[in-house]
């Protein structure tokens, strides 16, 4: 009984300390966009503005999927345990900060959080903030596994996974028909469904490249490669196969743009197809297991 | 088109890349067929012996052959060698056979696929005769030799002085000789015995449909999983 109370206890303790990380989370999020500062130590109204909520309350569900990785080993002690949460606790929230802020200055360049969020109320803007959150954590997260505790190797991994999301985000423009900037300035919601349907896929497609067991760098770096380069060559074949078995009019527009409902209904099928068709491109990279099929390797 | 053509070079990096770095055509030699043996191969007295012939993929199939490399002196090695697909079907009687041998007395090497171990019969520096309850002569390796009936694949089996004489004549006019009672290749009585077990098998033979199918219908109970 009185193990299972110690348990218990430092159970809370380690909750108390999770907490504590999200006490810093806060004010290091309020160094690195200093633009929220008084969104972020005001009283928050989730009732005022949607946008503002989905926006801010992004960051939060990624922080979560990022601790969500972390484990406490207490074979070496109990203060041991919280240091080694601590240091990498701190080093993964601070790299979480500056992935969204990057991604942000790349995805968002020609807006501002201020005239969006505050004064527009635009939700395809906090859509896309919410999608770059998820996508950003859960690829930090991969990085976390695949590191395997070693800050050095998480940095680089990350630094990796950044230039292979940025890549991705510079080939949306050759997969989506649709005008992203100018449909997010006239706050059309089916652009940030495309483009959160490909980004969340690509995401996808990224981790499942970087899941893979780091013995040797130069070897890893050749699977990660190889991986991508065979999720390059599948995903077209899905997502082109998915058309024509489905029958959808790829036409956005022919001759005027789409009315908002239009854009909303094709950016909803652009964003499913690139999700579906990188969901269907992991069973191949990933799932496929050859077994003794090739019994010489 | 453009796209097209982005597709068809990322499909083309992607096999450069692949074999570039692909462990199984790192490690494993392509050896078309027995003319490149002779420079492949070093050093004498030496047989090379095919133990296993298999062949992997889908569509497009990769051809293996196995080789017992027994020298003199040395311990045998057992390599595995990718060939071609003619090499590969030439070599489907071969099994157990030597493919290539090299004599230490004059370098001559030879391809034609004869009963393993014709470089050492006869020869007084490895064994010598002794007579066989059958009435015939029998080679006998000496003692310092008594691994080689195991590494050639011979088993219990020992050649006789017909055997023998009959190995060199074929030997020498460049013919394949499986023995006078058919001892060896792959219907071989000897070969059958020695090579029961291969390392290898052929997938698409071996499945058993009805216990593959099994795992569909499987319940899981504390009693199939033993104990809790």
């Amino acid at each position: 009984m009185n193990e299972l109370f110690d348990k218990l206890i430092l159970r809370i303790i380690f909750t108390i300390v999770v907490c504590g990380m999200l006490f810093f989370y806060k004010y290091a999020h309020m160094m690195i966009h200093p633009s929220s500062r008084k969104q972020i130590f005001r009283e928050f109204h989730p009732t005022k503005n949607p946008a503002d909520t989905l926006h801010f309350f992004a960051r939060l569900i990624g922080i979560g999927i990022l601790f969500s990785e972390f484990r406490f080993d207490l074979s070496d002690g109990f203060f041991l345990a919280l240091l080694d949460f601590t240091l990498q606790g701190f080093f993964a929230a601070g790299l979480y900060l500056l992935s969204v802020y990057t991604l942000e200055s790349i995805v968002l360049y020609n807006f501002e959080y201020k005239d969006e969020i505050v004064k527009k109320r635009n939700m395809a803007y906090a859509l896309v903030g919410f999608t770059n959150s998820v996508a950003l954590a859960t690829m930090l997260k991969t990085c976390l596994t695949t590191g395997d505790e070693s800050l050095v190797m998480l940095f680089f991994l990350w630094l990796f996974a950044m230039v292979l999301l940025g890549f991705a985000y510079k080939a949306y423009s050759v997969f989506s028909k649709m005008p992203f900037t100018r449909l997010l300035m006239q706050q059309n919601i089916g652009a940030a469904l495309s483009y959160s349907g490909y980004i969340l896929g690509w995401t996808m497609l990224i981790n499942g490249a970087i899941e893979q067991s780091l013995t040797d760098i130069k070897w890893y770096s050749v699977q990660v490669l190889l991986r991508l380069l065979l999720s390059l060559i599948i995903f077209p074949i899905f997502r082109k196969g998915i058309m024509i078995i489905f029958r959808v009019d790829k036409n956005y527009g022919v001759d005027k743009e789409p009315s908002p409902e239009g854009s909303l209904g094709y950016g909803i099928y652009e964003g499913s197809l690139f999700f579906t068709s990188a969901y269907l491109t992991t069973v191949i990279t990933e799932h496929i297991h050859f077994g003794t099929f090739y019994p010489v390797s | 088109m453009n796209r097209l053509s982005l597709f068809t070079l990322l499909v083309l990096v992607y096999l450069g890349l692949s074999k570039s770095f692909s462990p199984s055509e790192r490690s494993t030699p392509y050896l078309v067929n027995e003319q490149v043996f002779s420079s492949f191969f070093l050093g004498a007295p030496l047989s090379v012996i095919l133990t296993d012939r298999l062949q992997t993929g889908f569509m497009i199939k990769t051809y293996f052959l196995e080789l017992r490399l027994v020298q003199g002196f040395k311990l045998p090695e057992t390599i595995l060698v990718r060939t071609s697909k003619g090499f590969w079907e030439k070599n489907k009687t071969n099994l157990g056979m030597s493919l290539f041998r090299r004599d230490e007395k004059d370098g001559s090497s030879s391809v034609v696929a004869q009963p393993p171990g014709a470089i050492f019969l006869g020869d007084p520096s490895y064994g010598n005769w002794e007579l066989a309850p059958s009435g015939e002569r029998e080679w006998h390796f000496y003692n310092a030799y008594k691994y080689f009936p195991d590494y050639l694949g011979w088993g219990d089996y020992r050649p006789t002085e017909t055997f023998t004489r009959e190995l060199k004549l074929h030997l020498t006019n460049a013919e394949t000789y499986y023995g006078d009672q058919n001892q060896f290749g792959t219907t071989g009585t000897v070969t059958s015995k020695v090579f029961k077990a291969r390392e290898y098998k052929m997938i698409d033979t071996d499945v058993d449909f009805k216990s593959h199918m099994k795992k569909f219908f499987k319940l899981k109970t504390s009693s199939s999983e033993g104990a809790p």
